[in-house]
């Protein structure tokens, strides 16, 4: 093994290995480039980066739909004190969103008050008007009591005001039709003007009674979709200044997705470039004043950016893409890779008169068993089932192996110029260490007693506090203004959907129409109760075919029995009777069946809350009831727990769950690595100081553990996952100490100056305003500056064998 | 939403059979009316004429033209209007029925004498009545031009001839058949416009008539009489509150 290794690392293979790593940087390149070609890009979407979670086929399939159905939504509301300058507002807004480019617009659905939609559901209604009775009508007829219903007619008829005229009367002659379409009308605390959605907003303490036009739009891409969001945001800022520059007074209150999207997106970028330029100003001046030369800096820029394109081309030719997260977290991989680089020079420094290949033979071992050990490290990362994390691993594992094949392959030929004399520094690494080993070193029995039951109380009290939160909503940061407008528009629109539903599922499409009329007085006293805001179902859409039957039947007490008196008592024309009498007879067999109501136009916008049965997944109907302004959803779901055939799919809690399974795979999957590091170790250090090896990262795992239960920071999934990061760059540190057996101030130097350019970029990310990315720095910066503390008395156990 | 399926209801004709406006003698009469714009001055003018006052009550004579039947429907009854308290629109013949229109409520009291309470929010303004009626009673019987002008495209003929009821009991016959002025208005919104394409409101020192005209020739027509814009009684007041109000299921 020596043997070919020295042959492999010999001053003749130079040459050809510089070679090779120049061709695999041009391959990279190359393969790079074509991927951009052909279409990779960065990937802002954050639903992208949310875990899998499987789920039945038909449940799956609600999900699709439900989320098809509201994805990528606009709400605006224009508010002013007067009604007109809100709804003309409004309309100009609408009349400004569709002018835009019409070849690829903006938003699609643009809309305010949807008229067609009403008009439709009349036309289609009308034609089943006797398959059709509200309940009180359906009572009064059950009891025979059509003169009652007649005499109702009679009190309309005089009524200016009503809708009772001649068209109405030829064909409904009780007027019964009305009071059924009515019914299917939503209850709403809007009015319509002028075709606008009118809400208002009641008078306040400093505010008096105001006026919001509603107006709604589709994004016709993605909100999260970076190109989409920046053109769906243009075409309302537009919207906003044309409509401001006429109606000075108008206040504009938006909500959608596109508005979080945007916020994240804007806060991402900020972090991405102010936490790396702040990363890799602080790592240059660091390599600046250890080594004062130049070279080594540029080694570093070469090592950085050869691992950086090996990172961004593997991953993009795994995934396709490159996830806006991933190279948040990948500004990290500068702090790593760059290790390798200091861990050359410091030996350098210390070895003033070996060539360069006599010092990478030298730390080639450490740096070796540092891949071997980091790989595990990001496999483990690799399981979480985050396409963004894995996206992290990859990112990372082909980073470090860029940096790796970089010093084993150029630094030869590269890093040859010996270095200028610079013991200042590598003298201060070995005082600090002196001081450590020295002065923190418990000597009397005591002593070692003493610090044991401190360091064990400080992580008992710190493991108890620990909490842990996997709610995946706090993975959302939302500035509080856009969170204020949202709350306000949400109120306007009583409630809004939320993103649970219920499902409600039968072998047959009757049996769904039944136990959705069954679901109705359920959910309004669930309403009544305060549990939920509103809810939206098919049920008063599509009434069963029983309950149709019998409405036909029981109108024909007033076309087939009493039509003569009926038109006697009103007043009405005689010659409308035989076509009265054709027409209920016609309209037998008229009934009101999903397939039908869903592909006329009436029922279009309805069609994501029906699930016909699938042959591929034998699952049966389904129809999805969507929820609004869900005050006390534990209670909610309380309600059908009993009940086979209504399931309350709550996604975001489905992948809370699945986040944290993983968490605690994660934690399990550290532990495991700690142990199969260890191994790995006792072939090469014997058993003993390969538990002191490991020692190292496990100490700082559970004091940055102990550190954030005390904190009251809980815990989540990207906790973990730092934490596998600080095993991965923490066990290299006590590697590389336990590699050096006397000669260790250049090692001290390397660990010193990678703990500070990891802890500068880690302990940036910690001030992230996003909660996972903040998460992970937090984790970092604890679990770093706790294995930069401890290595250094690895030193204790190599010098002095126990 | 509801709002829009009252106004589709009110187009149901238009939906159902695509029957358009049929211009019918009534209409003939005003024909001239509706190419008048009306001018500010004029309007102005006719507002302090008719002296906005903070209530107004009187009797009615509505007569409502329905192709489909066999004769006109004719009633009679009484109304009192108060810009704080509301509408109270009683029917007295040929049986009784009361709307009352106050604080976004609509109450309503059938010839059983059954009460029956709409809250304006929970029916969303499910009549047209609730919503339309309300502004329009109190804008034209307090002769707010500005609130009319809001709603409605207006025109003006100040010297019109008096329309006749075809049913012979014409309150106006009892008072020489000298000019009047006559305000046509027409909905500036779409829906409404389609639902109740034109109104005319015509008087001489008060308001005499008002007529309402339907997209398929059907035509309202109410007669004002006996107006008394004198301080409410504390009788009239009560009124608005009838006894054993039931709410809508």
């Amino acid at each position: 093994m020596n043997l070919s290794l020295c042959a492999l690392l010999s001053q003749k293979t130079a040459k050809l290995r510089f070679i090779l790593w120049l061709a695999l940087i041009l391959a990279s390149i190359a393969t790079g480039f074509s991927l951009w070609q052909s279409g990779a890009r960065v990937q802002s979407d954050i639903l992208a980066m949310l875990p899998k979670v499987s789920e039945s086929p038909i449940t799956q399939r609600a999900m699709d739909q439900v989320e098809q159905q509201l994805a990528n939504r606009v709400y605006l509301g224009l508010i002013s004190n007067n009604e007109q300058s809100a709804i003309n507002a409004a309309k100009l807004t609408i009349q400004t969103l569709k002018q835009l480019d019409s070849k690829d617009p903006a938003f699609i659905n643009i809309s305010s008050a949807d008229m067609a939609q009403a008009d439709a559901l009349n036309q289609y209604y009308f034609n089943h008007r006797f398959q059709l009775l509200t309940l009180s009508q359906q009572q009064l007829l059950q009891q025979g009591q059509w003169q009652q219903l007649t005499q109702a007619a009679l009190e309309k008829l005089y009524n200016a005001f009503s809708y009772a005229n001649s068209e109405l009367l030829s064909r409904d002659p009780l007027l019964l039709y009305p009071d059924s379409l009515l019914a299917l009308a939503p209850s709403q605390q809007l009015t319509v003007k002028q075709g606008v959605l009118i809400a208002t907003i009641a008078p306040s303490n400093n505010q008096p009674l105001r006026y919001a036009a509603i107006v709604m739009a589709k994004g016709s891409d993605s909100a999260f979709n970076p190109n989409a969001q920046q053109q769906q945001l243009s075409a309302l800022t537009l919207a906003f200044n044309t409509t401001k520059s006429q109606f000075k007074e108008i206040e504009i209150i938006k909500a959608g997705a596109l508005f979080h999207a945007i916020a994240a997106t804007d806060n991402a970028k900020k972090e991405v470039s102010s936490i790396g330029l702040l990363s890799l100003v602080g790592v240059i001046s660091l390599v600046w004043l250890a080594f004062r030369s130049l070279m080594p800096l540029t080694i570093a820029v070469v090592t950085v950016s050869t691992s950086l394109l090996f990172a961004v081309v593997s991953t993009a030719l795994i995934f396709g893409e490159l996830h806006l997260l991933t190279l948040v977290f990948g500004t990290s991989l500068i702090g790593i890779s760059i290790d390798y680089c200091f861990h050359y020079y410091c030996e350098r420094l210390t070895h003033p008169s070996d060539t360069s290949e006599q010092v990478i033979k030298r730390i080639f071992a450490a740096i070796t068993l540092a891949l071997i050990t980091s790989a595990i490290a990001y496999s483990a990362m690799g399981f979480a089932p985050f396409p963004g994390m894995q996206q992290v691993a990859v990112f990372c594992a082909a980073g470090l192996l860029g940096a790796y094949l970089t010093l084993v392959l150029a630094y030869p030929t590269l890093a040859s110029q010996p270095l200028n004399n610079a013991n200042q520094a590598l003298n201060l690494a070995s005082r600090y260490q002196g001081f450590m080993l020295n002065r923190f070193t418990p000597r009397s029995l005591i002593a070692k007693m003493g610090l044991s039951l401190g360091v064990t109380i400080f992580i008992l009290t710190g493991l108890l506090r620990l909490t842990a939160n996997d709610d995946i909503r706090q993975l959302q940061h939302t500035p509080t203004d856009i969170q204020a407008e949202e709350n306000q528009l949400r109120t306007l629109l009583s409630g809004g959907t939320d993103n649970q539903f219920l499902l409600v599922t039968a072998a047959t499409e009757e049996q769904v129409k039944q136990h959705l009329a069954e679901l109705e007085p359920i959910l309004e006293q669930a309403k009544q109760d305060n549990l939920i805001g509103n809810h939206l179902s098919l049920s008063r859409f599509l009434p069963s075919q029983k309950q149709q039957q019998l409405n036909y039947q029981l109108q024909g007490q007033i076309y087939l029995q009493h039509l003569d008196e009926i038109i006697a008592t009103l007043g009405l024309d005689d010659n409308i009777k035989p076509e009265l009498i054709y027409a209920y007879q016609a309209a037998g067999s008229e009934f009101i069946s999903a397939a039908s109501f869903l592909n006329h136009q009436a029922g279009v916008s309805f069609k994501p809350l029906w699930l016909a049965a699938d042959i591929k997944d034998d699952s049966g109907y389904g129809a999805i009831v969507l929820l609004g302004g869900i005050k006390q959803l534990n209670r909610v779901a309380a309600l059908f727990t009993d009940n086979a055939n209504v399931q309350l799919v709550d996604k975001v809690d489905d992948i809370s769950r699945v986040m944290g399974h993983y968490r605690q795979l994660t934690l399990a999957l550290l532990a495991i690595a700690l142990v199969v590091a260890g191994v790995i170790f006792s072939f090469r250090f014997g058993l003993k100081l390969a538990a002191v090896v490991v020692a190292v990262p496990a100490l700082a795992a559970l004091l940055t553990l102990a550190s954030l239960g005390l904190l009251n920071n809980p815990l989540t999934l990207f906790h973990a996952l730092a934490l596998i990061l600080v095993f991965g760059i923490g066990v290299d540190y006590s590697l590389f100490f336990a590699e050096s057996t006397q000669q260790s101030k250049g090692v001290m130097m390397a660990v010193f100056m990678s703990a500070i350019s990891t802890i500068l970029a880690f302990g940036l990310l910690a001030f992230s305003q996003t909660p996972a990315i903040n998460a992970f720095g937090l984790t970092l910066l604890f679990g770093i500056s706790f294995t930069f503390l401890l290595a250094p008395f690895i030193q204790n156990f190599t010098r002095n064998p126990l | 939403m509801k709002y829009i399926f009252s106004l589709i209801l009110a187009l149901l004709p238009l939906l159902i059979s695509g029957s358009g406006f049929a211009a019918d003698s009534a209409e003939a009469s005003y024909s001239e009316l509706f190419n008048k714009p009306a001018n500010n001055a004029d309007l102005l003018n006719l507002s302090q004429q008719l002296s906005p006052s903070a209530q107004t009550k009187g009797s009615f004579s509505q007569y409502r033209y329905l192709k489909v039947l066999k004769k006109p429907l004719v009633s009679q009854g009484e109304f009192i209007f108060s810009k704080d308290l509301g509408i109270i629109w009683q029917q007295n013949s040929p049986f009784a029925s009361t709307l009352i229109l106050k604080d976004k409520q609509l109450i309503q009291i059938d010839s059983q004498g059954n009460i029956n309470v709409n809250h304006a929010e929970q029916a969303g303004s499910a009549n047209m009545m609730s919503d339309i009626m309300p502004k329009l009673l109190s804008a034209l019987l307090s002769g707010d031009i500005n609130q009319l002008q809001q709603h409605f495209e207006l025109s003006l003929n100040l010297d019109g001839k008096p329309l006749a009821t075809e049913a012979g009991i014409d309150l106006n016959t009892t008072v020489e058949p000298t000019a009047q002025w006559q305000l046509g208005l027409k909905p500036i919104d779409p829906m409404l416009a389609k639902a109740l394409p034109k109104m005319v409101l015509a008087g001489k020192q008060q308001i005499q008539t008002l007529v309402l005209y339907s997209a398929n020739g059907d035509r309202s027509q109410i007669e004002f009489s006996a107006l008394d814009e004198s301080p409410l009684s504390s009788q009239d007041k009560a009124r608005y509150e009838p006894s054993s109000v039931g709410t809508a299921p």
